[in-house]
């Protein structure tokens, strides 16, 4: 189930592509690391051809660097959990926003659960792909916790310390 | 101390609601037990031997009376009378339900406390020296420092899933009290030559299986860049940590890989493009967190106070000093203060009757009036597992001894042998391979005489049930580790670690000893260490002029040497 950036259940409008015959009709699709260094003259080409935008997903254990070229030509960055407990994508996403200012979709998915869905936003995720819901079912999960936040993060809340500076003046 | 404003009772009464929901939840079925395992271990709740076990954080180990006295009403009501205080200054309860768990948060968030992080693979509880704001050898009070980093820690969000638990400690004296040297990050506050105050950063530090103590990465980071270097480090430490093995999943061991240099270089580099964003900390937000631990009103530095200490049993009053039982207390268990007129009195949790950092409910209540009635309302928990009540009227010391001694907690055994750390050990913890408590019940029973004890002077031991030394074993001037030895608790001991300036990791003595023999094997290493021991050397300096090789010697006679092969 793909989940927006406010919790809540929609269609996904990207598919994920391994082959050069998945990418043959239109849309937008997501492709690996991998797949990408293989064929990224054809997939920059389908691009500049209008058949759709180009996402990518990486693993946990693909460094951030050896992509930062791309991403200005990306609209959608995948980072892939291999275990929940494993949380390095949290600081992918951290760089991903401030360090190379990426303005696309940047999506969570692969071993992730619905209490980490306020943590995942505010570091700067902002669609969830969701399989470990849990039950009973539900179209909706909160992505927020609490109404106050003492860090300043992606998601831009006002945080604690910037209340009391204001307070302070 | 610290106050909480609305925002933080809102959030940590937000928190009590998130963690309810997520236990409903859980028992409903409806939530995996390895994702609600994070989710309690984060509200300080693991599940061990006997019962769940719950982990309530004390800040930089600073309570009000009034937030003791509630520690000492959930020991009542939710546990069996009594709680353990920890070396990182937090208090553990032995036995409370799992679904009494959320309504225990929300009693604690009553009084403006909580569990928040106190375990998990995240930033721990911080902790400072106990005599913070008080020492005559302080610089600066660490505790305004402590309350910033425990605010920018707790919930971060990107730092929940690190590849293994943080732990971050503060000291602002000349004396190191807090054991910086074997924490992740240990901050020495100082001031440069312009007299600015910032920090000496060592990282990497640790116990455990590879113990290690920490390297200098930053002579001096300025106070204002204290969350912005803090959170480079963290950032570089998710990004690179091992994650492939639990018992190699500390920032010592990605320090070690990666080289000193190297590590720095990449925390720089991160740190370079954050510091003049956000996080950096503005002159009046300093000063304001300062200003919540001023000293209470009445108090005046005294610059003479170091010179005071020295003459003070002199000054003792004719009448007191009959009383030889209260002069070595007060020798042993008081510390002169910064403050004019002021002691801060030691609260002994060492003594026979119970297990080393053990209070009972009723032992709280006496120290929360105690501090009340006779301190500022405050009490600190050190690292040590004593307890502190700062801020007492020279001249009350001797009532205040008198109401202790009532409650068992006057034992004038602090920085003595019987002054141990110890671990829960086997007989609560899951991880232990051996006791440790009944270790020191047999320790406590043998070297009981105070005189003998007053005479061996200055002797840090410290017991650990298995090799996660959460006893602090590795920096013990004696050290013990439990081991299983083909099935049996055996004991193994190490001389010469220190947790202070001069921090140091102990030597092994030789083979592992089983329980019957460990008090008679302590008992030769200290008659040795009479012998041999020069004026004034401590066990820690003489096992330093000498080495290890003359307490060997010793140490095993022909039944522990027997059982040893």
């Amino acid at each position: 189930m793909l989940l927006n950036d406010k919790g809540i259940a929609v269609d996904d409008s990207w598919r994920v592509a391994s082959s050069v015959a998945d990418w043959q009709t239109p849309g937008d699709v997501i492709v690996t690391g991998d797949t990408w260094n293989l064929h990224h003259d054809a997939l920059r080409a389908r691009q500049a051809n209008g058949l759709g935008k180009i996402g990518l997903q990486l693993s946990v254990e693909e460094p951030l660097d050896d992509v930062s070229t791309d991403l200005p030509h990306l609209d959608l960055i995948d980072l892939k959990f291999d275990k929940f407990t494993d949380g390095r994508p949290f600081s992918v996403a951290v760089l991903l926003r401030r360090k190379y200012a990426f303005e696309g979709e940047i999506r969570a998915s692969g071993d992730i659960h619905r209490d980490q869905l306020a943590q995942l936003r505010r570091v700067g995720f902002n669609s969830f792909s969701l399989t470990n819901d849990g039950s009973p079912k539900s179209t909706r999960f909160p992505t927020s916790a609490f109404s106050e936040v003492y860090q300043n993060a992606a998601d831009g809340l006002t945080s604690v310390r910037e209340k009391r500076q204001v307070s302070r003046l | 101390m610290y106050q909480y404003d609305a925002l933080d009772q809102s959030i940590i009464d937000q928190r009590v609601e998130q963690f309810k929901d997520q236990t409903k939840r859980y028992f409903a079925g409806e939530i995996d037990e390895e994702v609600y395992q994070t989710l309690r271990l984060q509200n300080g709740i693991y599940i061990q031997t006997h019962a769940p076990m719950m982990r309530v954080a004390i800040p930089y180990g600073v309570l009000s009376s009034q937030q003791l006295r509630k520690l000492a009403d959930i020991a009542w009501q939710y546990d069996r009378g009594y709680g353990h205080f920890s070396t990182r200054q937090n208090i553990q309860y032995n036995w409370p339900r799992l679904e009494d768990t959320p309504d225990i948060l929300a009693e604690l968030a009553t009084v403006q406390m909580h569990a928040i992080q106190s375990s998990g693979n995240c930033v721990r509880n911080t902790t400072c020296d106990h005599l913070a704001g008080i020492a005559v050898d302080e610089v600066a009070d660490p505790r305004p420092y402590c309350e910033l980093i425990r605010q920018w820690s707790s919930f971060h969000p990107e730092f929940a899933h690190l590849p293994r638990k943080f732990k971050i400690a503060f000291t602002g004296a000349k004396q190191d009290r807090a054991a910086i040297a074997v924490h992740d990050i240990g901050y020495r506050l100082l001031r440069n030559e312009n007299h600015a105050l910032g920090f000496q950063v060592s990282v990497g530090g640790g116990q455990g299986r590879t113990p290690v103590i920490g390297s200098i990465m930053k002579a001096f980071l300025p106070e204002q860049d204290l969350l912005s270097y803090t959170e480079a480090i963290l950032r570089v430490y998710n990004l690179y940590g091992r994650r492939d093995n639990k018992y190699k999943a500390r920032i010592k061991i990605l320090v070690n890989a990666l080289g000193l240099e190297e590590f720095t270089r990449l925390v720089e580099q991160e740190w370079a493009a954050i510091r003049d964003g956000g996080l950096k900390l503005a002159d009046k937000e300093i000063a304001e967190m300062t200003a919540h631990f001023a000293a209470p009103a009445h108090s005046n530095e005294n610059p003479d106070a170091a010179n005071h200490s020295l003459a003070r049993d002199e000054k003792t009053e004719p009448a007191l000093s009959e009383s030889k039982l209260f002069k070595s207390w007060q020798r042993r268990n008081t510390v002169v203060q910064k403050q004019s007129g002021k002691v801060a009195v030691y609260v002994s949790l060492k003594s026979a009757n119970q297990a080393p950092g053990d209070a009972t409910g009723a032992q709280m209540l006496c120290v929360a009036d105690l501090a009340d009635t006779f301190g500022s309302g405050e009490i600190r928990v050190t690292h040590d597992q004593n307890l502190l009540i700062p801020n007492v009227n020279e001249e009350d010391q001797f009532t205040v001894w008198e109401k202790l001694r009532a409650s068992k907690l006057a034992t004038a055994n602090i920085g003595l042998l019987t002054d141990m750390i110890c671990c829960p050990g086997l007989d609560f913890c899951s991880l232990a391979n051996a006791g440790s408590i009944p270790i020191a019940k047999l320790i406590n029973e043998k070297f009981d005489d105070l005189d003998y004890l007053h005479d061996i002077g200055e002797l840090r031991l410290k017991m650990s049930g298995c090799m996660n030394a959460c006893g602090h074993h590795h920096v013990g001037h004696i050290g013990i580790l439990g081991v299983d030895k083909k099935g049996q608790e055996f004991y193994q001991f190490t001389l010469g670690g220190s947790a202070e300036n001069d921090a140091s990791l102990g030597e092994r003595l030789g083979p592992a000893v089983e329980k019957t023999e460990v008090v008679g094997l302590l008992e030769r290493l200290l008659n040795r260490y009479v012998d041999i021991r020069n004026e004034g050397e401590r066990f820690l300096d003489t096992y330093r002029r000498v080495g290890v090789a003359p307490f060997k010697e010793v140490a095993y006679d022909n039944n522990s040497a027997k059982e040893a092969a």
